[in-house]
């Protein structure tokens, strides 16, 4: 590792010796015409000396040539190109505004040059997905969907319909870092998994790594969902929104000083009553999201951001169960450009999530949940056209509320009771090179050296052999151990620290300006577990930190692909093959109580996950006829085997399927523009059916009818899971030169109605008294229609 | 939390469904079942003991007959002093009874040793009279979720110097159990809701008391006999109950041997 570092300090010296002759640098930010909205992936390109640089999340960039007239071109599809002549003969500083090709009314339906391939960088297992696309594709109930979008890519799958989360690469939910404009977001769905917190209005651009992370990101081994708010109109206000079957939208936006600071405020809210009349019992269920966001230029070198999310879910049965939770995130940022070549982007970021139960026919009150601290500060350093350096610091502080119980009238038998609190805090260092070593051939990599400290907190339980999980040989179950005495710490003592260096390596070998192929390597150290022993997880689940008895997940994770842009970028084909591990998989004992319990580690033992496979998508990104065609084959498997040969472990200590191993994923996402009034959109996805368990035999025991599971765990298989979804837009032609711009969605989802199933249980009838296996499904044909305006 | 997701499913998707399919289980050997648990109804007069032990065996999932097990030797044995308490068949298959009646009338601090022959195959398992506390009384609220339910609460006060372990019997084959972690000392009121109750209905509930290893073990039991649909499943599990195979280790027997002071108290259904 050390050879790595001094390798690249080599280089970056190397890199600016060879390069100190007459040489200059063309900075600035794009963006677009129309709203001063920045543009992420803009191509600079210098198309004589094959040399380019594509834009930062904030616009930026930046790029140093040998003194010269070049022919300069900026393209972004769905936008006018820029091409000029531009003399470089000292450094220059210019902002470009692009204009977009045509009207339309979704601004943003036209960025799909985001999401086409980049041959010659090493990034790999990549996806974007721009706003239009998510609202183009064809979703449930017609409410636009950022989560249930990138399920249609491979290598993405979920735990079924309504479960929430989504599974990358055969890892677990809660294994994917979630960002939104950089804050972690603890809990990415709404109503369960029906929907998801992002507010489709609201965003500007998305980016899924899958594999080959940067060393920017941390502390989540499966993935990285990067997602960018809308900054707002500088130059005129704007109003959009819509209005669906769930919920409603609205979305200003609008210059605070024109062209120097804009504003953005979102809200989208559930019905909460629309579909009550059919109950005759007071019950309600909704959710709503706000997003915010504030930007300023203070000057051409500084910038900064303030950006807020706030959401909630809510349900009401009959006054007597009352839930509330949901993710509250803020954030300020101030971009600065130390030099035309050095970005820097400084971030102070708050996040919580807080879950908050009363159950008035128990008596008591609930809430627990976790808040974090953030402060990251990132470089962007252009050393020359062909070495780009990113660096950075961040440190987050965590405080972990496992739950609270208190009564909920004075009548209430239910006593108070706090859980022991957690605390962390967790560092990251990085660097990341981008190096460019011929025309060819391109490196990229980094390291990134995470440490995390488990801080004191009140009382912390010890146990013989430091062991809180004991083992019957006689009855071959787990159990707690009786803890042995109790330790209190100070809020300063560190009860435990883990220090990892986490390399990450990617090169990309062109053989054209279309082929190439790739490879990428990345070690990653998760800290932080989600307790779950469900499918899928659930709202009431808790996060809780690594520390003495919980050790950090870590992940080796090996990628290769083949890369093709065919037709001048109108398709392209990437493929990829990946393997990755993951030690320290946490597990539970059979019966696990991992709610309300202040010893978690007496539930908990030690496994580990694998998971391999084969990605294809191939995509047309041109023309009236636009879409992808996604395969993938996976394996996703994990094991806790026995800690003594004495001791069983889970399923006997044999690798078994994790609930979300889908052998066989397609997903096909079409879309087809008729005409300037009608659009249409349509979605086929095949997927092997879920692990499952079925029983091997029944017994009675008092009277009840009881299922035996004594066979591997997940071996079975649910029927396999297949549907279409279709939708129509049709934008009126009275649009046209008028400031009011309304659009119709009408969609189906599930069009030949299968019934998926999304469980089989095994139970006795209670009125036959027979056995039987019940499936229940959760969306049959679903159609939905709804109405999208723009002033 | 499954209630509220199955709720929400309800009032979303009004075409979510369920059916009835077909499906080819695996079929496990025939393993020994055996259902000892005790209740000990202590304040009854005259003590009313609920000691029978039914043996039968496993059978496929969609068999239909659950065989009895008759040819079986099954004794209590006093561990304390090492009296031994005969059983025999009852005139219902597979159903043993103490030989003399009265013969056998738990204790408290005293460990039982429960040995069954069968097959050439010895299992024995252990169990302690575990005390409980009293039902005070049943009350009829008028919440609930879905409609036809009926909300009753069992109400008992938790005796604070204990740890307390519940199950509770409300009839139907429906059961819960409880902890009084979050109630230690308190007189709590515990929810359940009925289906299809009518005005005039009587129901009787029981209260048992048990320890933890049985809390766990009835936990399980009660959400597998009964699973919920949906995404929020935690993965089925290998019941394994505290009876042992002395000949033969690998070879278990299912079910559970426990004894449970007990009290009942019965109700009849208003119009709310």
């Amino acid at each position: 590792m050390n050879k790595l570092i001094t390798t690249s300090i080599f280089l970056i010296l190397f890199n600016n010796l060879l390069h100190s002759q007459e040489k200059y640098t063309l900075s600035g930010t794009i963006s677009e015409q129309s709203s001063n909205e920045t543009l992420i992936g803009v191509n600079v390109l210098f198309p004589e000396v094959s040399k380019g640089v594509v834009t930062n999340e904030y616009g930026f960039y930046s790029i140093t040539l040998p003194e010269g007239i070049y022919q300069l071109q900026i393209s972004y599809l769905g936008f006018q190109d820029i091409i000029q002549t531009l003399n470089l003969s000292k450094d220059q500083k210019i902002d470009f505004q692009l204009e977009e090709t045509s009207e339309m009314l979704d601004e943003v339906v036209i960025t799909e040059d985001v999401e086409r391939i980049n041959i010659k960088n090493p990034q790999m297992s990549l996806n974007k997905l721009s706003a239009g696309t998510i609202k183009q594709i064809p979703v449930v109930l017609g409410e636009a969907d950022v989560i249930k979008s990138i399920l249609l890519l491979p290598g993405v799958t979920s735990g079924g319909e309504g479960a929430s989360g989504f599974n990358v690469r055969g890892g677990a939910a809660d294994q994917n870092l979630i960002l939104l404009d950089e804050a972690t977001i603890f809990n990415s769905s709404h109503l369960f998994g029906f929907f998801s917190v992002f507010n489709p209005d609201a965003i500007k651009d998305l980016k899924l790594y899958k594999g080959g992370i940067p060393a920017k990101y941390g502390g989540r081994v499966s993935s990285v969902l990067d997602i960018y708010q809308k900054e707002g109109n500088s130059k005129k206000f704007h109003i959009n929104g819509g209005v669906g079957l769930v919920a409603s939208r609205i979305l200003a936006e609008g210059p605070i000083v024109k062209d120097k600071g804009a504003f953005l405020v979102g809200g989208r809210s559930s019905y909460a009553h629309l579909f009550l009349p059919l109950f005759d019992i007071d019950n309600s269920a909704y959710f709503y999201d706000l997003n915010t966001k504030l930007n300023y230029k203070i000057n051409e070198n500084n910038n900064i951001y303030l950006s807020g999310y706030f959401g909630r879910d809510v349900f009401n049965l009959n006054d007597s169960f009352k839930n509330v939770y949901g993710n509250s995130v803020l954030n300020l940022r101030w971009n600065h450009l130390f030099s035309d070549k050095l970005f820097s982007n400084l971030s102070l970021i708050y996040s919580d999530y807080f879950y908050g139960l009363e159950l008035d026919f128990v008596g008591f009150e609930w809430n627990s949940g976790i808040r974090n601290f953030n402060l990251k500060y990132d470089f962007k350093h252009y050393i020359s056209d062909g070495f780009q350096l990113t660096y950075g610091i961040n440190d987050i502080y965590y405080h972990f509320n496992p739950g609270e119980i208190k009564p909920n009238r004075d009548d209430s038998g239910i006593t108070e009771e706090k859980l022991i609190d957690k605390y962390a805090n967790e560092l990251g260092i990085y660097f990341d090179a981008e190096h460019k070593i011929s025309n060819q051939l391109t490196l990229q990599y980094g390291v990134r050296l995470s440490n995390f400290i488990r801080l004191g907190q009140d009382e912390l339980n010890s146990y013989e052999n430091d062991n809180p999980v004991i083992f019957d040989a006689q009855t071959h179950n787990y159990s707690g151990a009786e803890p042995i005495g109790i330790t209190t710490y100070k809020r300063s003592d560190q009860i435990k620290t883990f220090t990892n260096l986490e390399p990450r390596v990617a090169l990309s070998l062109a053989f054209n300006d279309e082929t190439s192929i790739k490879a990428s390597y990345n070690r990653m150290t998760q800290y932080l577990h989600l307790l779950s022993n469900t499918n899928a997880p659930t709202p009431l689940d808790v996060w809780t930190p690594s520390g003495k008895y919980v050790k950090p997940q870590k992940l080796n994770q090996y990628a290769v692909g083949f890369f093709k842009s065919l037709q001048n970028d109108s398709y392209s084909l990437e493929t990829e093959v990946f393997y990755k591990d993951i030690k320290n998989r946490i597990d539970y004992i059979d019966g696990a109580d991992l709610i309300a319990n202040d010893a978690i580690e007496q539930e908990i033992l030690n496994g580990e996950a694998r998971a391999y496979g084969l990605e294809l998508l191939l995509r047309k990104n041109t023309g009236k006829f636009k879409g992808w065609f996604a395969y993938t084959l996976s394996k996703s498997e994990q094991r806790t085997p026995g800690r003594t040969p004495v001791e069983t472990g889970i399923n006997n200590g044999a690798w078994y399927n994790t609930p979300y191993d889908k052998t066989h994923d397609i997903s096909i996402n079409s879309s087809y523009e008729y005409n300037d009034k009608w659009k249409f959109a349509a979605n086929f996805l095949f997927q092997t059916g879920q692990p499952t368990n079925y029983p091997s035999g029944q017994f009675v025991y008092q009277d009840l009818i009881v299922p035996i599971y004594d066979g591997q765990r997940n071996s079975e298989r649910l029927p396999s899971y297949n549907r279409l979804d279709i939708s129509a837009t049709l934008t009126p032609r009275k649009n046209k030169n008028r400031r009011w711009q309304g659009e119709w969605v009408f969609s189906v989802y599930n069009v030949y109605n299968r019934r998926n199933a999304a469980s089989i249980n095994f139970s006795q009838n209670e009125d036959t008294r027979r056995n039987e296996a019940v499936q229940t499904s959760i969306f049959g044909i679903v159609p939905a229609v709804t109405y999208n305006f723009k002033f | 939390m499954t209630k509220v997701f199955l709720l929400v499913l309800s009032m979303l998707c009004l075409l979510s469904c369920e059916d009835v399919v077909d499906i080819d289980t695996p079929e496990g050997t025939p393993q020994l079942v055996i259902d000892a648990s005790f209740r000990i109804y202590s304040d009854e007069q005259p003590i009313q003991v609920d000691n029978a032990i039914k043996l039968s065996l496993s059978a496929p999932f969609f068999g239909n007959n659950i065989l009895a097990v008759s040819n079986a030797t099954v004794y209590i044995t006093d561990v304390t002093n090492q009296s031994r308490i005969t059983y025999v068949e009852s005139d219902i298959a597979g159903t043993f009874i103490p030989d003399q009646a009265d013969a056998f009338i738990p204790q408290f601090n005293r460990t039982y040793e429960l040995t069954v022959s069968y097959d050439d195959e010895t299992y024995i398992a252990t169990a302690n009279l575990i005390p409980t506390v009293p039902l005070d009384e049943i009350k009829q609220g008028d919440g609930s979720f879905f409609d036809e339910e009926t909300e009753i609460f069992a109400v008992y006060t938790d005796v604070k110097e204990r740890e307390d372990y519940y199950f509770l019997d409300f009839g139907f084959n429906e059961y819960a159990v409880s902890e009084d972690r979050f109630y230690n000392g308190q007189t709590f009121d515990f929810p359940f809701y009925y289906e299809d109750l009518e005005p005039n209905d009587q129901i009787t509930i029981s209260i048992l008391g048990i320890d933890k290893q049985y809390l766990q073990y009835a936990e399980i039991l009660i959400e597998q006999s009964d699973p919920d649909g949906g995404p929020f499943q935690t993965p089925p599990v290998n019941l394994r109950g505290n009876i042992e195979n002395t000949t033969n280790s690998e070879q278990r027997a299912l079910g559970y041997f426990h004894i449970a002071q007990a009290y009942k108290l019965s109700y009849t259904v208003i119009t709310p």
